[in-house]
């Protein structure tokens, strides 16, 4: 019995051992094999091909951010009107309000985005009209201006800013004038109160300062922080109401492109369902539509910042 | 006495019971071990490619910002910044390390920029076999050039607005030195437990084996009819266990070893009462007759008592009659005494010549010759000598039985061998049948009437025999006699 069992052990192992190493050799190759494909995302949208045979429309906006985030914002509303008008329209990335009405001017561009203040300063030089303006999320036509500090901070009112740092966008903004010549002057304050007033080129740049504490508080737009106020950040003040951003071209200038742009966009919001579908991935500021505008909903602009600037300008 | 074992090999082949043990373990442990070991491998396998895949597909989003926006510039002002997007593929390409190929191609396939510069005619990055999807799409594979590359592609994509696509080849050779490392730190995982369970298993073989075979030993060794037993191994196992179990079935095998000695002592007492019963017509006999002369001469000593001489005489008379029937009645409770003496050595013709002594009036009933031959200085036997007396009474009272008027009875001792001695019982009688030679020695069977024959004797007979080392031989030829030999060991000078 003994013997049968030492048979059976030695041939075991003589068919076991090389078919172990075998099975060891096979995994250890399959292990090794890692060619393999995978597919992370699909095509996203279709690219109309008819769509780079049509005549082509500029429209020209303030590079608020990196070009790729502009992009994301804007190209979406540039598939929109080349899917909706005659025309393929492109997008003309501008470095600031400056560039960005040179493009108008230059006629490089046929419409352009313009803040309401800039607009508003550019109006009494130019021949220039604004065509439509977006609406907020209560289908007004209007946006606010916000005094905001980090949730954290002590600063319960406009009066504790003194000896604080402050940042501000672009002095061409309406955000970076509000606070100097309306919100201060109603606190008999001056920037000079303050320990340090900064304006940064783009509003996402004052978000970012004031959120990681190189600012004490920040100026900028309602919409633009909606999803952080109660958050991250506390609201302190509020502007009065404003006419918002408006799309501006040159008076009798690319008409046909301008009336095909406006018939296109105030269809976008017709019903509420096409809108929300349609502006999806719109920048934040547009994607409760857009009503016409005109110049003389500008007025109160002129009227807020106009005596503040008798005063501060020497 | 019951018969002992003589095993003293192990039942156990204890190196193949081991062997089996390791055998079976080891083949599904190994077996087990790789397959669990695989299930490890591939699942981190699959964690490391995925993480990998990530970690490029995140660096290239990443980057593909930066050329998305440096295409967009050269878009927005072409002679401002030719060149920007070169140098920011060479920086990217500087600053990992692990990218091997970068290449971006516009709308219509056409190369734009490309990284290693060199490569970047040599190579038609651009018609290398593309993903049929114009998504993000990542492929791992070997290529002639890069060898293993993870190849990664990105739209540059905006909304409806395409500027091209991007092409990344990230070294994929990192991962594949992970899973080498990892598959031999499972092989050597694994051969260093199998191994050392395959040593455990060994040591805790080896022990069951021993403990078994002890177990073995131990049954083999026991000696029935000692009372002192082996101790149990205090080890606790279930070998331990069967120790104990062990130890109470010898407990119990000893109880019904007393049991049955008790048994067989009443079985032997039994027919020793049942030949004294056969005895009894002789001993009266040999009782009535000194009685007879006892009263004859009190009589005569009645008629004359002055006869002094006579008197004198017959008392003389009367007190050797009395003798005789003391020696009757001694011989007689000799024989009836129960307890036998423990290891005393007897001379077997002496033992004979008192049976025959005992028996001899009985066989004059029937005029049977008993020819004794019972030579003196036989060497001794270590028996007890009521039982001896008890096996000699039993062989000439069947000869009785068996033979005829004038029968004869030869009774016969002997040296047989070495280092034995012999006792033969020979009759002319009327034999046995062949047939029932096997039989005769069965307890309980006689061809005797009721109180003739109890069936015992025979059977008794042939225990105590065989329990003194000894063998009860029966020779037989119908019509002719039959021979009954008793050959017992000598006894040692112990
Ligand atoms: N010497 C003998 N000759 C013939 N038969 C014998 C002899 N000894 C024994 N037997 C046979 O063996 C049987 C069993 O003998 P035994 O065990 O002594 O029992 P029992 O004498 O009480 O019958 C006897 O009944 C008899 O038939
Ligand atoms: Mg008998």
């Amino acid at each position: 019995m003994s013997h049968t069992s030492k048979w059976k052990w030695t041939t075991i192992l003589t068919i076991a051992t090389p078919a172990v190493l075998a099975l060891t050799v096979l995994f250890y190759v399959i292990v090794m094999d890692i060619e393999r494909q995978t597919v992370i995302l699909g095509t996203p949208d279709p690219i109309d091909p008819t769509a780079q045979f049509k005549p082509v429309a500029y429209v020209g906006v303030v590079s608020r951010y990196p070009p790729t985030i502009m992009y994301r914002g804007y190209q979406p509303i540039m598939d929109y009107l080349t899917a909706n008008t005659p025309y393929r329209f492109e997008l003309v990335l501008g470095k600031d309000y400056q560039e960005a009405l040179r493009l108008l001017l230059s006629r490089r561009v046929s419409a352009v985005f313009l803040g309401s203040y800039q607009y508003v300063r550019a109006h009494t030089e130019h021949r220039i009209v604004p065509v439509l303006k977006p609406l907020n999320e209560y289908r007004q036509p209007l946006s606010r201006s916000v005094l905001f500090v980090r949730s954290s901070s002590s600063m319960r009112a406009v009066a504790d800013l003194a000896g604080k740092t402050l940042a501000l966008p672009s002095s061409e903004s309406f955000s970076a004038h509000w606070p100097i010549d309306e919100l201060f002057a109603q606190q008999k304050m001056s920037a000079n109160d303050l320990a340090r007033v900064h304006n940064f080129a783009h509003h996402h740049t004052v978000i970012a300062q004031v959120m990681n504490g190189s600012f004490e508080a920040g100026v900028t737009r309602e919409y633009l922080v909606r999803d952080l106020l109660g958050k991250e950040i506390r609201a302190i003040a509020f502007s009065d109401p404003i006419p918002s951003s408006p799309l501006v071209a040159l008076a009798d200038h690319h008409t046909e492109i301008i009336r095909a742009m406006t018939e296109a966009l105030l269809r976008v919001n017709q019903d509420e369902r096409t809108r929300l579908e349609l502006t999806q991935h719109w920048d934040a500021e547009f994607v409760n539509g857009f009503v016409t505008a005109n110049d003389a909903d500008y007025e109160i602009i002129r009227r807020m910042t106009q005596p503040a600037r008798r005063k501060t300008t020497p | 006495m019951i018969r002992r074992a003589h095993h003293t090999e192990p039942v156990f082949a204890h190196s193949t019971l081991r062997a089996r043990i390791l055998l079976f373990t080891g083949i599904v442990l190994i077996l087990l071990l790789l397959v669990i070991s695989q299930v490890l491998l591939y699942q981190w396998r699959s964690v490391i490619i995925s993480k990998q895949e990530e970690s490029v597909v995140a660096v290239s989003k990443t980057f593909m910002v930066t050329v998305l926006d440096a295409l967009i510039r050269e878009d927005q002002s072409a002679s401002a910044r030719e060149g920007m997007l070169q140098t920011s593929i060479d920086d990217f390409m500087r600053s990992l390390g692990n990218v091997k190929y970068v290449a971006i191609v516009d709308d219509r396939q056409r190369l734009i920029a490309a990284g290693p510069p060199l490569l970047a005619d040599a190579i038609p990055l651009t018609e290398r076999p593309r993903l049929s999807s114009d998504g993000l799409a990542l492929r791992i594979t070997e290529d002639s050039t890069f060898s293993w590359v993870i190849d990664v592609h990105i739209p540059l994509r905006v909304a409806r607005k395409s500027w091209g696509s991007a092409v990344f080849g990230y070294d994929a050779s990192p991962i594949r030195d992970e899973l080498r490392r990892l598959f031999f730190f499972l092989f050597v995982t694994t051969v260093i437990v199998s191994g050392a369970t395959l040593i455990v298993l060994y040591v805790l073989a080896s022990r069951l084996t021993r403990s078994l075979n002890r177990l073995v030993k131990e049954m083999d060794n026991v000696d029935l009819d000692r009372e002192v037993r082996p101790s149990a191994t205090d080890s606790g196992d279930d070998v331990a266990f069967l120790f104990q179990r062990f130890d109470a079935m010898q407990r119990r095998i000893d109880q019904s070893r007393i049991q049955l000695e008790n048994a067989q002592r009443q079985v032997f007492q039994a027919e020793k009462l049942a030949s004294i019963g056969r005895l009894a017509s002789g001993v009266a006999h040999q009782v009535n007759n000194p009685l007879h002369g006892i009263r004859a001469c009190l009589y005569a000593i009645e008629k004359e008592p002055e006869n002094t001489g006579q008197t004198r005489e017959y008392l003389g008379l009367i007190g050797e009659a009395i003798a005789n029937i003391e020696a009757v009645v001694q011989k007689l409770l000799g024989f009836a005494r129960q307890q036998p003496a423990q290891g005393s050595m007897i001379d077997i013709s002496a033992s004979a010549r008192k049976v025959a002594s005992l028996v001899d009036v009985r066989l004059r009933e029937k005029s049977v010759r008993l020819a004794l031959d019972l030579p003196e200085g036989l060497p001794p036997v270590a028996i007890d000598h009521q039982l001896f007396q008890e096996v000699v009474m039993n062989l000439l009272l069947n000869s009785f039985d068996a033979v005829g008027q004038r029968g004869t009875i030869a009774v016969t001792t002997g040296v047989h061998g070495a280092d034995a001695v012999f006792l033969a019982v020979r009759d002319n009688g009327v034999g046995i049948q062949p047939e029932d030679l096997d039989r005769i020695f069965e307890p309980f069977y006689t061809t005797k009437d009721i109180g003739q024959g109890t069936g015992l004797g025979l059977s008794v007979s042939q225990s105590i025999i065989e329990q003194h080392g000894g063998t009860l031989l029966v020779q037989s030829a119908m019509g002719q006699g039959s021979t009954f030999t008793v050959i017992l060991p000598r006894g040692s000078a112990e």
